[in-house]
């Protein structure tokens, strides 16, 4: 190709006291614009690893209308929710599956930037004694440079304590991405990247590949949640800017899968299960994709393991040897896993797909944009993902949307979905759904 | 002989402001210059102020249809995606070896970034490429009208031949599949 091909004069002859009147006019009527999109919504991301602008949200604080909403039944069927609401970050419950919720209780007193998206997104889990406990990620001045947040109510979310930072390297670099898992002991587990060694890398080395990703760590609580234990890095060489996924398995201690970057660029997945409270198995590798790249998915992988402990992953890839959305098991603990399935149709992308098993059923979500609209899909398995049934239809939106999330209450499924339009919702996965393949919902919707 | 200086001076000035604006008329979106520039915080001056064109439904055609018969390369970024810093280096030195090149950056960023997307690039010094951002919280439809087959990883490249036909890359490109692309 040649080069003088690309030359581009800009255009000219114009008349310049009308180009700047026009220009005016114009410039007043974008901003006024922008400052409309902005009161509307100014925390909302587009779904990657975005800082909290300064917040100009108005009015009470409200679920449906606020932004990285995460939900988590407890023991005894009730729903929590945490999400944020301009630089603060709330948590109320629902006892009627989501139509309607109690009043919010402000978690952080003193205003924070709170990381609001769809990946660094706050956290709840309740353990067995009522303690509800949340996480999330605080951004600083700096880009990219943040703290790994957490606070718990002893007195069943009427009120939060101060929250805490749990990352001990205080420097103002990347603490972020927070999980949390509570298992049946009561110990608290908190996982997040961390770009500490890539730091400390970067001092002492002049190399001009550098350190590659972040770092995986962890810290555990074992006075629930009144403290945590020192740092513990994971492995080295993480993504930077894909959710953790993390998930209890029937010894109850953790399991935890996150996107890594294996040699200069290949992204794939890691895995890592806790053999005792504070002993790591050695980390695996357990997807090979090939998707050698030097980028920033935004899409982070899910983990859901049944009472037989039977691994359920899902994630994505564009890689050399599968592109999309995919679903595969381990019966061994992630030392091998099934042939990966292929989620959707193949016509459009499926994207940012949760995993749940409950007992012998296995349920995926994904979301995909038609050009209109974003629909959430659900297809699901009776036979520990043997073999599944055809992706159904459970809701669709013609506007912003969160990742579904998956939720079970006993052997129930549900789906949480936050949109722009209709608000947060939580939606039944009913058997009949499944059966004719049709687009049926029994969805709840809350006042608002 | 004072005042032939400040003429000259004058002339100097008003040649430097040309590109600028005519730039910003070519385009149909609106024009936040007037409103949002923060060249004060900027580290390195431009010799224009930097334009930043809301990018919404149709604003994909806009910039394909300003080059019918052209080819030229769409840059998709954020400034939260860290490998993106160093794509827009290899842009600052790509189009200083090619001047000609036609480069149009996207900044994924919500609207509310728009200092930030601003600072960063004329920080890594790329104001003189023509620039977008997202100004729409529903991206979907965005990402769609640029490539259907998107899911939203960072950075994005696509190459347009003259005839209209693309190819998209994600990651970091190398600089010398772009100057072979070139060539």
């Amino acid at each position: 190709m040649k080069l003088d091909l690309w030359f581009r004069f800009p255009k000219s002859s114009v008349h310049w006291i009308g180009v700047v009147r026009l220009m005016l006019g114009i410039g007043l009527m974008g901003a006024s614009y922008f400052a409309l999109a902005n009161s509307h919504n100014a925390t909302r991301s587009h779904g990657h690893m975005a800082h909290t602008a300064e917040s100009v949200v108005k009015g009470p604080a409200n679920i449906h209308q606020a932004t990285s909403v995460t939900a988590s039944f407890d023991g005894q069927g009730r729903l929590w929710a945490v999400w944020i609401f301009g630089q603060a970050l709330y948590v109320n419950y629902s006892d009627d599956l989501g139509k309607s919720y109690s009043e919010p209780v402000k978690v952080n007193q003193q205003a924070e930037n709170i990381s609001s998206n769809s990946e660094a997104r706050p956290n709840i889990v309740v353990a067995n004694n009522g303690n509800v406990y949340v996480s999330y990620a605080q951004n600083l001045e700096k880009r990219f440079s943040g703290n790994v947040r957490f606070s718990r109510s002893i007195d069943g979310g009427k009120r939060f304590s101060a929250p805490i930072t749990v990352n001990d390297n205080r420097e103002m670099i990347g603490h972020s991405f927070p999980v949390l898992a509570v298992n049946q002991q009561g110990d608290v587990y908190m996982v997040w990247l961390d770009s500490r060694d890539k730091v400390a890398d970067q001092r002492i080395n002049t190399r001009a590949e550098g350190f590659i990703g972040s770092s995986v760590y962890y810290a555990l609580s074992d006075d629930e949640g009144l403290s945590f234990q020192s740092n513990v890095k994971i492995q080295d060489h993480s993504c930077q800017c894909c959710r953790i996924a993390i998930t209890l398995d029937p010894h109850d201690l953790p399991v935890i899968l996150w996107r890594h970057v294996y040699g200069a660029d290949n992204r794939d997945h890691g895995m890592v299960r806790f053999v005792s409270k504070s002993k790591l198995a050695a980390p695996m590798r357990v997807t090979d994709d090939g998707w050698r790249i030097n980028a920033c998915p935004h899409h982070g992988p899910s983990l859901s393991i049944d009472k037989l402990d039977n691994y359920h992953m899902v994630w994505f890839t564009q890689g050399e040897s599968r592109k999309g959305s995919f679903y595969a098991h381990s019966t061994n603990q992630g030392a091998s896993f099934s042939e990966p399935v292929k989620l959707g149709d193949g016509s459009l992308p499926a994207q940012h797909p949760h995993v749940l098993a409950i007992e012998k059923n296995v349920y995926v979500v994904w979301k995909s944009f038609d050009g209109n609209e974003t629909t959430l899909y659900v297809m699901r398995s009776l036979d520990r993902g043997r073999s599944w049934g055809r992706p159904t239809v459970i809701a669709k939106t013609a506007n912003a949307s969160d990742h579904g999330f998956l939720l079970a209450k006993d052997q129930d499924a549900f789906v949480s979905w936050h949109t722009v339009d209709q608000g947060q919702r939580l939606l039944k996965l009913d058997p009949v759904m499944f059966d004719d393949g049709t687009a049926v919902s029994t969805l709840s919707r809350g006042n608002y | 002989m004072k005042h032939r200086v400040a003429f000259i001076f004058l002339s100097l000035s008003f040649l430097c402001v040309v590109p600028g604006i005519t730039l910003g008329v070519v385009g149909t979106e609106f024009d936040t210059t007037s409103e949002l520039n923060d060249g004060e915080k900027s580290p390195i001056k431009t010799p224009f102020a930097l334009q930043l064109k809301p990018f919404s439904k149709g604003s994909m055609e806009t910039i394909k249809s300003q080059r019918k018969g052209s080819a030229f390369i769409v840059v998709l970024w954020s400034v939260d995606c860290p490998p993106c810093y160093e794509e827009l280096e290899m842009w600052r030195r790509v189009k200083a070896s090619y001047p000609a090149l036609d480069v149009v950056l996207i900044s994924t960023d919500a609207m509310a970034l728009n200092d930030e997307v601003r600072r960063v690039v004329e920080k890594m010094g790329v104001a003189m490429l023509e620039h977008w951002q997202f100004a729409d919280a529903f991206v979907e439809p965005l990402r769609y009208e640029i490539d259907p087959g998107w899911s939203g990883e960072l950075p994005r490249t696509y190459f347009y031949s003259a005839t209209g036909e693309y190819v998209g890359r994600s990651g970091i490109i190398k600089q010398d599949k772009i100057e072979a692309w070139i060539e």
